[in-house]
């Protein structure tokens, strides 16, 4: 399957792949409210940069790979700054300070991520006493991520096979007629899901919220 | 001999009032590896969700002398191991320890007995050191099988397959039928592939209209002509006369 | 929209964090109040399809392509809770695996997204419970999360609040038509196949 769940560089060993996950998802947190609050001057930034840098190389996940990825939050970026001319004098000011907080942020969430596995954070989610529904749940998303991306692909493997592109309104209909049956073909699996959970003693262990 | 599983004179009819099953009658005694074959509709994955005491209908099943009902249904699900046609609907933890962990852990059974069972059933089923991997990234064959380990961590008393070789390329089917083989366990085989159960089986039932219509050696059964075709079903390419090979 | 770390200030972020929590906080009790084990599989599958929904892209201007919640759609099937706890979830994921919006923003978002999306769509909705009205109660409510989400940049000093409307709304407004469109159809092909999806118990 081509979709890595994020999972790309999560298996790799180094001390950040091995840090203890409270300590590390601590450390995380701490740093991205640190970049929410501290004011950016240059020696901050500077300083980020160069400590976050630092710790993707320990971490072994190559610098092109995250660069890729913090691309993501340039659209909002450019949002907002084709805006400036709107605003008054402290406009430069304002887009440095939001520029460097979301890349140092950004930044700090994709150094966390690549060196978790997301069962493992979904574990320590549980060992830290969220609801079991949340857990359950969030593990079923994971799960059928892959299941119903494989289901949608053949769908329009399918449409694609019977009919020739037209317009954008046909590609419209079309799209939403693959979700429909999507949903019904997820509802479907939910209770057949549902059937071999009872097997396995499910329901047995009475509610389980 | 109480037998391991008995169905007598058992009725179901689905919410909208078609019968599915309809005097329904056999027994199958401890180590026995049954089939169950029969045309689409004939009944055989109602009489497996029945047996599994996912479905209750009239008449009776009895599971080691105790009859199955509404209330003592659960008590069973340790006993009767069944194992989908698509392990995507039976594999839903994120990995595979979790999934093959999930039974034991809902019999209330402590993490050391867990993890015995966890490491007994992937020994089985022989994928041990699959314990941390996620299901997205195994094969089809891999699948079939970590959906069996599900099953027999809870070690259960008959294991029963609904159309195991479904989806399998033929080298991931030759070891699903090596492994069935190896298993020393009553096993209950239901689907289409008569040279499975010709190979693993050495009694096999037929189905059809929610009733047994045939009940005997696989061979002799499925060779009768007449009796196959009666029943929308037909003699296996390797037991075929030369005359009859062009069918 | 969802907007990324470093767009809002601390007091926005905290302010927004109580809101959505208070509301999580409520649909997880009403949840419970009437849960029943079939729920688990049911929300994680719905959940799952959710998420896989919202990665499609609808071309709409140009290169640009929308991509929709699917939080109204939800709040019809399986209730306005239900879907938000699902929403909120989604959010998360979204911003852990894609960076698509931030962790200390995840207030913000929820609320723009999901109780505007999930409450606020529903309670629109159900003017007139047909799926016209959960077409244009998704256009609404995706525009009501534009406005609050301009005001939440506002507030941050990122943008003044005009300027933030003006943009944050025609933006949604535009993913709003997608969404509204999608909304109806989907509901449409359910209805034809099968309806019975449309009678679930909803929380």
């Amino acid at each position: 399957m081509r979709h890595s769940f994020l999972d790309k560089y999560s298996d790799l060993d180094s001390p950040l792949h091995r840090m203890d996950l409270r300590l590390k998802l601590g450390a995380f947190l701490a740093l991205l409210i640190v970049f929410a609050a501290v004011p950016m001057y240059w020696e901050v930034v500077v300083a980020a940069l160069i400590l976050l840098t630092g710790l993707f190389l320990l971490a072994g996940i190559p610098l092109q790979y995250v660069a890729r990825r913090a691309l993501v939050i340039l659209p909002f970026l450019l949002f907002i700054i084709v805006f400036i001319p709107l605003f008054q004098e402290q406009t430069w000011l304002v887009a440095w300070h939001t520029f460097a907080r979301a890349v140092c942020s950004v930044l700090t969430l994709i150094l966390f991520v690549s060196t978790t596995r997301f069962v493992v954070l979904l574990q320590m989610l549980d060992e830290l006493g969220m609801p079991r529904m949340i857990v359950q749940v969030l593990s079923f998303i994971y799960r059928f991520f892959f299941v119903l991306i494989g289901e949608l692909e053949r769908m329009e493997l399918a449409s694609r096979a019977r009919a020739p592109r037209r317009g954008k309104m046909y590609y419209y209909k079309a799209l939403s007629r693959m979700l429909g049956m999507l949903i019904i073909r997820s509802y479907e699996r939910s209770e057949r899901v549902y059937q071999a959970m009872q097997l396995r003693g499910y329901d047995s262990e009475g509610t389980d919220a | 001999m109480t037998a391991l599983i008995e169905f007598e004179h058992y009725r179901y009819r689905y919410p909208d009032g078609t019968p599915a099953l309809n005097d329904l009658s056999f027994r199958i005694q401890k180590g026995e590896q049954v089939g169950i074959v029969g045309p689409n509709g004939a009944g055989k994955t109602t009489a497996l969700l029945a047996l599994s005491g996912l479905l209750f209908g009239e008449g009776a099943i009895r599971i080691e002398g105790e009859t199955l009902e509404r209330r003592n249904g659960k008590h069973f699900r340790q006993s009767v191991g069944l194992v989908f046609q698509n392990p995507d609907d039976q594999l839903f933890m994120p990995t595979v320890y979790e999934d093959v962990a999930f039974g034991p852990q809902n019999l209330g059974w402590d993490k050391g007995r867990v993890d015995e069972a966890v490491k007994a059933a992937l020994q089985a089923v022989e994928l041990e050191g699959y314990q941390e991997k996620s299901s997205h990234h195994l094969s089809s064959g891999e699948k079939k099988r970590v959906a069996i380990a599900t099953v027999l961590s809870m070690q259960p008393r008959v294991l029963i397959l609904d159309e195991p070789s479904t989806n399998l390329d033929p080298h991931a089917r030759r070891q699903l039928i090596n492994l069935i083989e190896s298993m020393d366990i009553t096993t209950i085989i239901a689907g289409h592939d008569l040279e499975l159960i010709l190979e693993l089986c050495d009694r096999a039932l037929i189905m059809a209209g929610g009733r047994a219509v045939g009940d005997g050696s696989p061979r002799s059964l499925f060779r009768d002509r007449f009796l196959m075709e009666k029943h929308l079903l037909e003699v296996p390419y390797s037991l075929r006369s030369r005359t009859e090979q062009a069918y | 929209m969802h907007i990324p770390d470093g767009f809002l200030d601390t007091r926005t972020i905290l302010t927004t964090s109580a809101i959505s929590a208070g509301a999580l906080y409520v649909a997880v009790r009403k949840i419970n109040q009437h849960f029943s084990p079939y729920k688990v599989p049911l929300m994680g599958v719905l959940a799952s399809f959710a998420f896989v929904a919202q990665l499609l892209a609808f071309p709409v201007v140009g290169g640009t392509s929308a991509h929709i919640t699917g939080a109204v759609l939800l709040a019809v099937i399986l209730g306005p809770y239900t879907s938000l706890v699902i929403i909120a979830l989604i959010l998360v994921l979204q911003a852990l695996l894609f960076q698509h919006g931030g962790i200390l923003t995840l207030g913000a978002n929820v609320l723009n997204l999901g109780v505007m999306g999930s409450l606020l769509g529903y309670l629109i909705y159900r003017i007139k419970r047909n799926f016209l009205m959960a077409g244009v109660a998704s256009f609404l409510a995706l525009v009501a999360g534009g406005v609050c989400g301009a005001a939440e940049l506002a507030i941050s000093g990122r943008l003044p609040f005009h300027a933030a409307v003006i943009s944050m709304t025609s933006a949604q407004a535009i993913t709003g038509v997608v969404e509204g469109f999608v909304t109806f159809s989907v509901l449409a092909v359910i209805q034809s196949v099968r309806p019975d999806l449309l009678s679930l118990e909803k929380i």
